[in-house]
């Protein structure tokens, strides 16, 4: 690498982009952003020494029952009170937890008790004011981020940069510079004057706001390394470096008292630490610029190597119809049975109703396929003739005669026992418990995702395995023979029919069912699957799916 | 009106084709219902049973059928001190002393088993802790907050950037060339915004509501959509008035800063801030619910950006 080059690089995208009004703009936000932040007098109280509940002046305690004459006074009875009397000799009261006020209100009726409360600020290390000024800084170039490469490709002077003679790393390289000295320069005043007016004081934190700056902006130029316009170039950088500089952020604070020099070194979460004054000894100061400058380099040389790449993926390809599966299964799987784990967590009654959550998995597999379709520019065909109608009643009210599946019977961990019932309810949903409508918009959902785009992608088999796996996880060996069946319909015949006989599937009364165990299951879905099959291989037309 | 509808749908399925825009999308929901299903995990794996340091044994009884777990140290405050514990107790001259760090339940049940075990001057009998609404809506009302102000950003950065990238791509002027007011082309862009971002925070909000359930989902849905149509008027507006040279990280800043000022002003000043939109979010995140009348202000704005831009040079 080149350093003149380099510098050449860095003075061109100045000129470009901080030269003129934008140079004023850009300084006069900067300001305004970072100044505040560093002037502004502190307003987390200090550690403080432990207190005793201190006593409150307060109006008399509302009490929800009858109050004993001796207490009437300070307490006084009320519909909404937030205490009951239980008993006056000894007092007993009931509530759900007590306020101070109504703790020195007792106290004053009956007398210094033998238990005190005392409160304490735990030693809790808080980041210095620094920290907040490094994430400012780094915030303000959402903008230049996004037009440093994505903007020099939708303006297709990307190409004349890469024909000049400079390497792509030196390109890289340059302007991440450029960037990476406006941040630092920005989050150096604001640090000076919090030093001058005695909000924080100088420390070896200082150096952690360079290396901040320069891992994020590498890290931001990484992300925006093959995209072509501004807006996808803006959104990357706002949504993942947050999450980013948090997560290894909070990984190093955890770790650092065991291995600050291992904290350090993360990055950005390391530098961060730095800025912040959370490792604030020259050892991690100095790990962590050094790791700073290896992640860097790192990073830099991958984007300079992807630089002539484009993220074009207009159609759905087959790692596309697998992603979409991943990411629509896994918003099923937190919408629909991930609510039970509040049951293994102590709090049953945070467990949200079925139908919330058939709401929310509808509404996702919907977006999903709506997506998959708006990007695919190929709409769904609805037609369905009176053969496909045929065959859909058939598969459907065979698979009707299935028996039921009972949640009991399903033997999973007990951190997933009170999910089972939900997943069940979810995939084939009963209108007797759902209404109609809501139960019928979640097949829909269902088979426009599984039995439409998906199949499109990885064809009818995969799709139908997926939807095994995503509607009931725990088992889905249980239900698999039948999504092929249904899978076999909507290959031939066409969404709308697989919809169809999902719908009778699910909604088929529990008086029609067949009673028996796991073989008149088996056999059902296996009989269902093979007037599928026959009615797909009678050689009725070509296959819906392919009809222009 | 068909002009308008089609302008607006070739928007939508340009924005819809970008796989940054749509994963930009999709982020929200799954981060946060992830981030909550794992927390909840996390819990239910390890267990639910809070730790007590304790100096003397002789109420090691009660304190476990309280369901705390019992630890003998001869100086329980330090535990408190170094942050080791959150509940210690320890004898302090003629009485006890229940030290605490924040509270909580365990700390109910603590001293309601302190006072049993000691029989003093009263009790406490704990009733068993339901849902706690209050303290439920304010964190559900901070963390949909958040969801809401991403997606204003949201709506900031493609009410600018579809613009500018519209512009840049040459797009522009070729709709421009057809024989349709210049208010559509804005018009279009700003429903477009709104048709992408609406339908994404309500699967977003409704991942949450499955999750914790009860999230007003009309008043934040609402919100956003005020929030999402300022935004973007806004964006749009700043990149209309700036010229090519210009770029597009100027404009940007300047409408990301006014939207997080709006944010904080509703923060700082819910009453008023709930009527205002983007505003109404950051009223919303200290509990004031957003009012449906920030939609009209919303749509005031819309529409001077809309003249706005009809009357400006754009080139």
């Amino acid at each position: 690498m080149r350093i003149r080059r380099i510098l050449a690089i860095a003075s061109y995208e100045a000129a470009d982009k901080l030269q003129g009004k934008q140079g004023l703009r850009f300084v006069a936000l900067a300001a305004a952003l970072l100044l505040p932040a560093g002037l502004a007098p502190p307003v987390l109280p200090l550690l403080q020494p432990p207190v005793e509940e201190a006593p409150v002046a307060v109006a008399p305690i509302r009490v929800a029952g009858p109050v004993p004459e001796e207490l009437r006074g300070r307490f006084v009875e009320a519909d909404r009170g937030t205490i009951q009397i239980v008993d006056a000799r000894p007092l007993v009261v009931r509530a759900r937890f007590l306020t101070r006020d109504v703790i020195h209100a007792l106290e004053e009726a009956v007398g210094p008790s033998l238990v005190r409360l005392r409160a304490y600020f735990a030693a809790v290390d808080l980041p210095e004011r620094s920290i907040l000024i490094a994430m400012l800084a780094v915030s303000l170039l959402t903008g230049p981020l996004a037009e440093a490469l994505p903007g020099e490709r939708a303006r297709r002077t990307l190409e004349v940069l890469l024909s000049a003679g400079i390497s792509r790393t030196e390109l890289v390289t340059g302007k991440w510079l450029t960037w990476t000295a406006a941040a630092t320069a920005s989050a150096v005043v604001s640090s000076v004057s919090a030093m001058a007016r005695g909000v924080q004081e100088p420390g070896w934190w200082l150096l952690g706001l360079p290396s901040f700056a320069a891992s994020s902006v590498a890290v931001g130029m990484w992300l925006v390394r093959r995209v072509d316009d501004v807006v996808g170039g803006a959104t990357a950088p706002m949504r993942v470096l947050p999450l980013l500089a948090s997560a290894m952020a909070l990984a190093g604070y955890a770790i650092r008292s065991d291995s600050p020099w291992l904290a350090a070194s993360l990055p950005v979460g390391g530098p961060l630490l730095v800025a912040g004054g959370l490792l604030d000894t020259p050892a991690a100061a100095l790990v962590s610029t050094a790791a700073t400058v290896a992640f860097v380099w790192f990073v830099l040389a991958a984007t300079a190597r992807e630089l002539a790449m484009l993220d074009a993926v207009r159609r759905m390809t087959r790692y596309g119809a697998l992603g979409m599966a991943v990411v629509s299964t896994l918003l099923w799987w937190l919408s629909v049975p991930g609510p039970g784990i509040f049951a293994n967590a102590g709090r049953p009654e945070m467990e949200s109703a079925p139908a919330a959550s058939l709401i929310a998995g509808a509404a996702v597999l919907l977006a999903c396929s709506l997506v998959a379709i708006a990007r695919s520019g190929v709409a769904p065909s609805l037609r369905i003739d009176a053969t496909g109608i045929g065959c859909a009643v058939a598969v459907g009210l065979v698979l009707g005669l299935a028996p039921g599946i009972d949640a009991a019977s399903i033997s999973t961990a007990p951190i997933f026992a009170a999910m089972v019932p939900r997943s069940l309810a979810s995939a084939l949903p009963d209108p007797r418990e759902f209404g109609f409508a809501l139960a019928a918009t979640a097949v829909a959902a269902q088979a426009l995702l599984y039995r439409q785009v998906l199949a499109g992608g990885v064809g009818w088999i995969g799709a139908s395995a997926a939807w095994a796996l995503a509607a009931l996880p725990f088992a889905p060996w249980r239900i698999v023979i039948g999504s092929l069946a249904v899978g076999a319909v909507g290959a031939r015949f066409g969404v709308v029919a697989a919809a169809i006989a999902h719908v009778l599937w699910a909604f088929a009364p529990s008086g029609l069912r067949l009673s028996g165990g796991s073989g008149i299951e088996i056999a059902t879905q296996v009989a269902a699957l093979a007037i599928a099959v026959a009615a797909a291989n009678a050689g009725l037309g070509a296959p819906r799916r392919h009809q222009v | 009106m068909r002009a308008l509808a089609g302008l607006t749908l070739a928007v939508v399925l340009r924005l819809l084709r970008e796989g940054l825009v749509v994963r930009a999308l999709a982020w929200p929901g799954v981060l946060t219902g992830l981030t909550l299903f794992v927390v909840a995990g996390f819990i239910a794996v390890q267990g639910r049973e809070w730790t007590v340091v304790v100096e003397d044994s002789t109420c090691n009884a009660e304190l476990e059928a309280a369901g705390l777990r019992v630890r003998q140290d001869e100086n329980p405050e330090n535990w408190l001190l170094d942050g080791g514990a959150l509940l210690a107790v320890w004898r302090e001259n003629d009485g006890w002393i229940l030290g605490h760090v924040f509270e909580s339940i365990a700390l109910q049940k603590a001293h309601s088993a302190l006072r049993d075990c000691l029989h003093d001057a009263w009790r406490f009998e704990m009733l068993e802790f339901e849902r706690a609404e209050a303290d439920l809506d304010r964190a559900v009302a901070a963390m949909l907050g958040l969801l809401a102000v991403l997606f204003a950003l949201y709506g900031a950065v493609i009410g600018a950037g579809v613009l500018f990238r519209d512009r840049t791509s040459g797009a522009l002027e070729a709709e421009l060339a057809l024989p349709l007011p210049t208010w559509m082309h804005a018009a279009a862009r700003l429903l477009a915004l709104v048709a992408v971002l609406v339908p994404a925070a309500f699967v977003s909000m409704a991942i949450i509501d499955a999750l914790l359930s009860a999230v007003p989902i009309g008043a934040w849905l609402g919100a956003i959509a005020a929030a999402a149509i300022t935004s973007g008027a806004l964006g749009l507006t700043f990149v209309a008035h700036a010229r090519m040279e210009r770029g597009f990280s100027g404009a940007l800043s300047r409408t990301l800063i006014v939207t997080a000022g709006l944010v904080a002003l509703g923060y700082s000043l819910p009453a008023v801030g709930a009527y205002l939109p983007v505003s109404s979010i950051g009223a919303g995140m200290v509990g004031v619910t957003p009012s449906p009348v920030a939609l009209l202000g919303a749509a005031a704005l819309a529409a001077l950006a809309v003249a706005d831009f009809g009357r400006c040079e754009i080139v």
